[in-house]
């Protein structure tokens, strides 16, 4: 899908990060940028959120796919789409991987 | 009381074709199709009934195979044998058998969205676990089609030892082998309690498992990052365009329920007229005959015409629900409600209040923390619902030109927009002021599933807006019927003894309905009404459509017979001094003040209840009701006195 | 039909609606009782 350049800049995603090996070993998961995709490694978040995200699938160690990240955070987990506040996604860690 | 709460509970065994009856359970993740497969199985033949004691909204529905009467329970979604929040308690607790007064079921299904099949196999392996005669319904499987993927079925039937059926609840396909499948589980023998999993809530190896299973079943051809629904949710979850598409969307919507309902209200009118003139031909002038006509006709007949845009209003909720667009909704304004203390999950029970506040109170049960949810409760009923749209379109149509702002949408929707976002904003605004004093808590992060888009099934839209029309026209034939019959009663008797037959009007001043109309006109005065709207207001107590049709009623009682239609009458009232009872103003502040009032036994019924019943439930019910009268009262003080102060009160 | 008889059938019709709307009242108080003397779902709480 090709867009004119004023309805890119209203609709269009924020460019991926350049292909290449991943800048760092670990960031907050709402750093991350749409289109890529990165290892959680840890959530810190009140239990019962905890508990929620787990029963949906999204625990330590799990591969995710940013698809949103323009306001909360859309994740690709295990092919649902996962809808995240902001709040939540500060507090989970992850390792990003090579886009 | 709305027919939610009126349906008899003990209705569950019914007459069918043979003796046996088997009682089956769907299950599965929200936003698995499970409500479209419980169409595709039961058809027509289905209602929204409570179970006892807990008020949670469910479908029943049955059909006949093979001299057995089948009956299937739709259950609320749920993503784990944890409970979080009250919905997926009550979930729960039909399926183990431990609701008081609901037998467990024989055969549970559990739904699978095979498009998303990880996720969803993780509550039916745990189902599975429970040992009870279980079919797993893979349901969407021409979607798995389409995108070339393939499952193995019979291997995923070995891997979980139980029976799988591929079907397509939106095409109706494989509905027949599930139905033979049902029939049989129960003689099967039962399944191994364990596939081996351990704990119950060792959800690493579960999902671990769970994977592994995955990897065997399912063949990929591509696997697209990005999909068809990520591409609209690019627009449609823009922090600027998203809110303002949905306002845009709202605002189609109503423009519809006005435009589109047009020529049907009009075919009913005139069907009431035709029928008005028949009874006047067939009958003697007399009790009877004006009983029929300026009673009955008139007060039924009034409220019937809106029911065109009470079904069109339902079918636009239906679809935004079924599309997958009211979750995208609710994150959409998830950070501009935030500040108000509430989280994006209260709107999708806000948005169900424009169909119904009962509903939307109960649709609060996903909400896991309780002062949100109570917050939520509390302003749920300011959310415009379909029984306020009579009043609002009667009144709208009397008095709002129908002219065209910039050639688009007409004054009159604009007008019925405003309604509608003066009561979303009142309840944004209530729960922010309840949030900060009563009901003070952290407000918990969003945590929400966006299903996929999906082009709603049609069966499903129609089956339930039918079952909003059916609840409605049963209102009309009872409650509203009556009421209106009562309220003939007493427009026309006491007749005043002169000797000379009195002209309509002086007949209604002189009956019981104008004495008690002029005893309580002082507490409306402020307002700007007359006594006549004043018993209207009193009348809408007992339900909010009553407006109408006393309205119906009281005018075709002052008129004589076979006069125009209501909303020409009522612009062409005039007061004792010659000058127009219904300014604009007038009309504005009556619909201010319906916007807000609290007019439903069946919602304090349920707020009753789902703030925790007893005493405690009561105050709440109490605390509610009486804000909003306040509210309402001041409202369209506020507009009335507002409106004269700034010289708007001319004649309309 | 006589205007006597409309009047019988009217004031029938009328008493039927009386007695109607008095019984759905009673129903509808009787049901406010109930839900004040069940304990409901304490919001939140994950029971009944």
């Amino acid at each position: 899908m090709r867009l004119p350049p004023f309805l890119k800049r209203l609709f269009g995603r924020t460019p991926r990060p350049a292909a290449g090996p991943s800048p760092c070993d670990s960031c907050p998961l709402a750093a991350c940028a749409a289109g890529s995709r990165a290892t959680v490694l840890c959530i810190v978040c009140p239990a019962h959120d905890a508990h929620r995200l787990r029963t949906l699938g999204l625990f330590e160690g799990v591969t995710v796919g940013v698809v949103d990240t323009r306001s909360g955070l859309v994740l690709d987990v295990r092919g649902s789409r996962l809808a995240l506040g902001a709040a939540i996604a500060a507090g989970i860690t992850v390792q990003p991987l090579r886009a | 009381m709305t027919a939610v709460a009126a349906i008899p509970h003990a209705a569950h065994v019914r007459a069918g074709p043979g003796t046996d009856s088997l009682r089956v359970a769907l299950v599965g993740n929200p936003n698995a199709g499970k409500s479209t497969l419980f169409n595709a199985l039961t058809g027509m033949r289905q209602r929204v009934a409570n179970f006892p004691g807990v008020t949670v909204e469910h479908a029943e529905g049955s059909y006949a195979r093979d001299s057995a009467w089948i009956t299937v329970l739709d259950l609320p979604g749920t993503y784990s044998l944890a409970a979080q929040s009250p919905d997926e308690a009550v979930a729960l607790d039909v399926l183990l058998g431990r609701a008081r007064g609901v037998p467990a079921p024989d055969v549970i299904v559990v739904v699978v969205d095979a498009v998303n099949l990880e996720r969803n196999l993780f509550f039916a392996t745990q189902i599975l676990e429970l040992g009870r005669p279980t079919v797993i319904a893979l349901n969407r499987m021409d979607r798995m089609v389409a995108e070339g993927t393939r499952i193995d079925v019979p291997e995923l039937i070995h891997e979980l030892r139980t029976v799988v059926i591929p079907v397509s609840a939106t095409r109706g396909e494989g509905i027949e082998r599930l139905r033979h499948a049902i029939s049989c589980a129960p003689s099967l023998p039962p399944a191994p309690a364990r596939i081996g999993l351990g704990d119950e809530m060792d959800v690493e190896r579960r999902y671990a498992w769970i994977a592994d299973v995955v990897e065997r079943c399912v063949v990929r051809r591509t696997r697209s990052a990005r999909t068809t629904s990520d591409r609209v949710d690019a627009v449609l979850l823009h922090r600027v365009w998203g809110p303002l598409i949905f306002l845009g969307i709202l605002l189609l919507a109503f423009q519809a329920m006005f435009s589109a309902a047009r020529p049907l209200a009009d075919g009913i009118e005139s069907l009431v007229a035709v029928a008005g003139a028949l009874v006047t031909r067939v009958l003697p002038a007399g009790d009877l005959r004006s009983l029929l006509v300026d009673g009955v006709l008139a007060g039924v007949g009034s409220v019937l015409v809106f029911l065109p845009q009470i079904a069109i209003l339902f079918l636009l909720i239906g679809l935004l629900e079924d599309s997958g667009y009211m979750a995208r909704a609710a994150f959409a304004v998830d950070r501009y409600v935030r500040p108000l203390g509430l989280q994006g999950r209260s709107f999708v029970p806000l948005v169900s209040g424009y169909a119904c506040a009962v509903p939307g109170i109960m649709a609060t049960r996903t909400i896991q923390q309780r002062e949100e949810r109570l917050a939520t409760i509390m302003v749920v009923p300011l959310m415009s619902c379909s029984a306020r749209l009579p009043v609002y379109a009667l009144l709208i149509a009397a008095f709002v030109p129908a002219v065209r702002v910039a050639g688009v949408v007409s004054l009159q929707s604009l007008t019925m927009l405003g309604m509608y976002l003066l009561g979303t904003v009142a309840a944004l605004g209530m729960a922010a002021i309840f949030r900060r004093t009563l009901l003070r808590s952290d407000t918990r992060a969003l945590i929400m599933e966006l299903p996929r888009y999906s082009l709603p099934s049609p069966r499903v839209l129609l089956a339930s807006v039918w079952q909003r029309v059916r609840i409605f026209l049963r209102r009309a034939g009872t409650v509203i019927f009556a009421i209106s019959v009562l309220l003939w009663a007493l427009a026309r008797y006491p007749q005043p003894s002169t000797p000379t037959p009195p002209t309509p009007e002086a007949q209604l001043g002189a009956s019981a309905l104008g004495r008690i109309g002029h005893a309580i006109e002082p507490a409306v005065r402020p307002l700007g009404y007359d006594w006549k709207i004043g018993v209207s207001m009193i009348a809408s107590f007992a339900a909010r459509e009553v407006f109408v049709s006393t309205m119906g009623t009281i005018y075709s009682a002052s008129a004589e017979e076979g006069g125009p239609a209501l909303a020409q009458r009522l612009r062409g009232e005039r007061d004792s001094r010659g000058r127009a009872v219904y300014t604009p103003l007038v009309a504005i502040g009556l619909m201010v003040f319906y916007v807000f009032a609290l007019m439903c036994t069946s919602t304090i019924a349920i707020t009753i209840r789902e703030t925790g019943g007893g005493w405690r439930g009561l105050g709440w019910a109490a605390l509610q009701f009486g804000y909003m009268l306040a509210l309402a009262y001041g409202g369209a003080l506020l507009v009335y006195r507002g409106g004269l102060a700034l010289g708007l009160g001319g004649g309309g | 039909m006589t205007p006597e008889l409309q009047r019988w059938l009217a004031a029938g019709a009328v008493a039927a609606a009386a007695l109607y709307v008095a019984w759905r009242a009673l129903r509808a108080w009787r049901a406010a009782r109930a839900a004040v003397r069940t304990p409901g779902c304490g919001p939140g709480c994950g029971c009944r």
